[in-house]
């Protein structure tokens, strides 16, 4: 049986008015397997977002092919987007709806039929201790709650990929080492999760297998261990150097 | 498409938006409650300021032939409305009463001819028309003369042995055919539909914005885009969302509009001297709950597809209100009492409904021209959705990183890319 995600020379051009061609990302290969958490690591511009974002199909690819649960991005990209749950801190929420009412929307807009909506959603707000605030509207939540509504929204449809796109950024400490463990609890259950970030010690807690990304290249992909042991490295610091290092020798 | 999915966008839009304060004020408070307010307002002021004006005393001078001013200072002086200005010559007195310290100069004279003898005279009133106090002491001293006038008749009749009517000879009487009705349905002919668009136009302007530029700005575009729905879905609950808001903001205009007419002007009019009266034919109702529908297809495309080129929603307001303002145009030429439905005004998409209403109201159905009017309408709305079709295949539009607006894309990449393909054909 194929992985849950399946990339394959995956590239993404954009044609800047200023800068020409821009190439976001750049023939981009890897797998991510059931109850795996597979890192995206990479500065600010590497191409990690872009990654996400075409498989979430919110952009179409330039060239290359992916699939998501045997779901081709280009030719079913409604089925696509129905496997999998996508996360990012820049992604907002309705500020008038409800709790109730905002789980409710993405579940049916996820293909959750109307009858088995309700049993769903009373799921999800026990799950995450929601039941105070079920019925308030988002924008009277605080950030920690609304934090937990959009990992929630994001699981309502209980996809078995889930993308969660720098989801740290702007929490404070406790809020991150909270979604931290609901990202493990996640994968405990058998999701197959692509997690991008630019955290290295995040990266290095988290990820069973760890792709470093730079301009758009996977410079090297592969467990912790296997990156130690091809780089001669220990801190996964230390190994994204040398990789950036290394390309930039090879591209001189 | 799926129409599941479309009526949980609505749903839920619909839901949000009637908690959002700016569009709940612009499509539903407005429409029912301000505009009818306004007009009530205006009418209820221009009465008061009538009464003003009629509470006035009017500071008047005779001047002219001795024998005749002090008559008519004897008529003036048994009406307590006036106040006599003594003293004054019609060289002096000009200034005065453009210095508002006389309200106007009554100047009597002989007449010329031999044929007056005492009965006649000529007289010439001096006022200011643009002071309303001067123009009612114009009016009174009229009333005057006519009652002279009846007077003097009365007089002639009598010593011949005729009656006034006999004597007199010829009257004019001016009579109205139309009924109150008839003046009523004119009235709101020219009033209702005019605001049915003007609401309608406003109660898709907001929910237009708030739909595209406003989830843009709160960032929850993306997270739409990434459900497993489709952006046809998205799209088409969206706009009827807004249609909906735009044809509930018409109706519920209308329907304010004629409460106030029928249970507030009415009476006023009434007490006023008035005899309009506001019937509704029922006739109307399915013209009009046609036309609203169709005229927010038609705009709540067009304000979207303006809006979806912004990123916040002041830029949307920026980008939408000149449509908005440049609509009107059109609205305040059709304002012409006597403009009406032609093949012409037909084929002319909003402007046609806008006719379409008129005629109904006043219970004047022309079914081949509502038709074509209806027909144009759709025509309208589909090439507008056709337009939002090939402006969202454009990715850098979808996601909002599209640095311009509707018509440089057209402009842009439309117009060329067929410029271009015609070329190689």
């Amino acid at each position: 049986m194929s992985a849950p995600v399946v990339v394959q020379a995956l590239r993404k051009v954009f044609i800047d008015e200023s800068r020409g061609e821009v190439r976001a990302v750049d023939g981009v290969d890897f797998a991510v397997q059931a109850g795996e958490i597979f890192g995206l690591l990479g500065a600010n511009g590497a191409g990690k977002t872009t990654t996400l974002r075409l498989l979430a199909t919110v952009l179409a690819p330039t060239a290359g092919s992916a699939q998501v649960m045997g779901h081709d991005l280009v030719a079913a990209p409604e089925q696509v987007r129905r496997s999998l749950g996508f996360y990012t801190t820049s992604t907002a929420l309705y500020p008038r709806l409800t709790v109730r009412e905002t789980l409710e929307l993405f579940a049916r807009l996820n293909g959750i039929p109307a009858t088995s909506v309700r049993a769903r959603i009373d799921a999800l707000v026990a799950r995450f201790g929601m039941a105070e605030y079920q019925h308030s509207r988002v924008e009277r939540l605080s950030t920690g709650m609304k934090q937990k509504v959009s990992i929630a929204r994001t699981i309502a449809h209980d996809p078995p990929v889930l993308i969660f796109d720098e989801p740290t950024v702007g929490l404070d400490v406790l809020n991150a080492i909270e979604l931290q463990q609901v990202i493990r609890e996640l994968r405990g259950e058998g999701k197959a999760i692509v997690f991008s970030t630019h955290i290295m010690s995040e990266a290095e807690k988290l990820c069973d297998r760890i792709a470093i990304i730079d301009r758009g290249v996977i410079l090297a992909h592969g467990s912790l261990a296997e990156l130690r042991a091809a780089t001669g490295c220990h801190y996964l610091e230390d190994i994204f150097v040398h990789c950036i290092k290394q390309r930039g020798g090879a591209a001189a | 498409m799926n129409w599941g999915d479309i009526r949980v966008i609505w749903r839920f839009e619909l839901r949000a938006a009637l908690r959002e304060r700016n569009i709940v004020i612009y499509s539903v408070v407005l429409p029912v409650v301000l505009y009818p307010l306004v007009l009530w307002l205006m009418f209820t002021g221009m009465t008061f300021v009538a009464g003003q004006t009629a509470g006035f005393v009017s500071r008047l001078a005779v001047v002219g032939d001795s024998a005749l001013r002090s008559r008519f200072e004897r008529r003036a002086l048994a009406d307590t409305r006036f106040e006599l200005v003594e003293g004054e010559q019609v060289a002096s007195a000009l200034p005065r009463i453009r210095a508002g310290a006389i309200d106007a100069v009554l100047e009597v004279t002989p007449p010329t001819t031999a044929a007056g003898g005492d009965r006649d005279f000529v007289a010439v009133i001096h006022f200011d028309g643009s002071r309303s106090r001067s123009d009612e002491a114009q009016r009174r001293i009229s009333l005057l003369l006519d009652r002279e006038r009846d007077r003097a008749l009365s007089d002639q009749a009598r010593r011949r042995g005729l009656t006034t009517d006999e004597w007199q000879g010829w009257v004019v009487e001016r009579r109205n055919v139309a009924s109150g009705q008839r003046m009523g349905a004119f009235v709101m002919s020219l009033l209702l539909p005019f605001m049915l668009v003007v609401m309608v136009a406003m109660g898709c302007l907001y929910p237009a914005v708030d739909a595209t530029a406003g989830e843009r700005e709160r960032g929850t575009w993306e997270t739409l885009l990434a459900t497993g729905t489709s952006r046809v879905n998205i799209a088409v609950g969206k706009y009827l969302y807004v249609a909906t808001l735009g044809t509930a903001a018409g109706l519920l205009n209308l329907g304010a509009m004629l409460l106030s007419m029928r249970v507030v002007f009415a009476q006023q009019l009434a007490a006023a001297g008035g005899g309009l009266a506001f019937e509704f034919p029922l006739a109307a109702v399915p013209v009009l709950a046609l036309a609203a529908p169709l005229v927010a297809l038609l705009l709540a495309a067009v304000m979207m597809l303006f809006a979806s080129f912004a990123r916040t929603f002041k830029e949307g307001q920026a980008l939408v209100m000149p449509f908005y303002l440049l609509l009107m145009v059109p609205l305040a030429v059709l304002q012409q009492p006597d403009v009406e439905l032609t093949t012409g005004i037909a084929l002319v998409p909003v402007a046609n409904m806008l006719m379409v209403a008129r005629e109904a109201l006043r219970s004047h159905f022309d079914l081949p021209l509502i038709a074509l009017s209806g027909a144009v309408e759709l025509v309208a709305v589909a090439l507008c959705l056709r337009l939002a079709g090939a402006v969202m295949r454009f990715e850098d539009v979808q996601v909002g990183s599209y640095r311009g607006h509707l018509l440089k894309l057209v402009g842009q990449r439309l117009l060329r890319r067929r410029a271009r393909s015609g070329g190689r054909a």
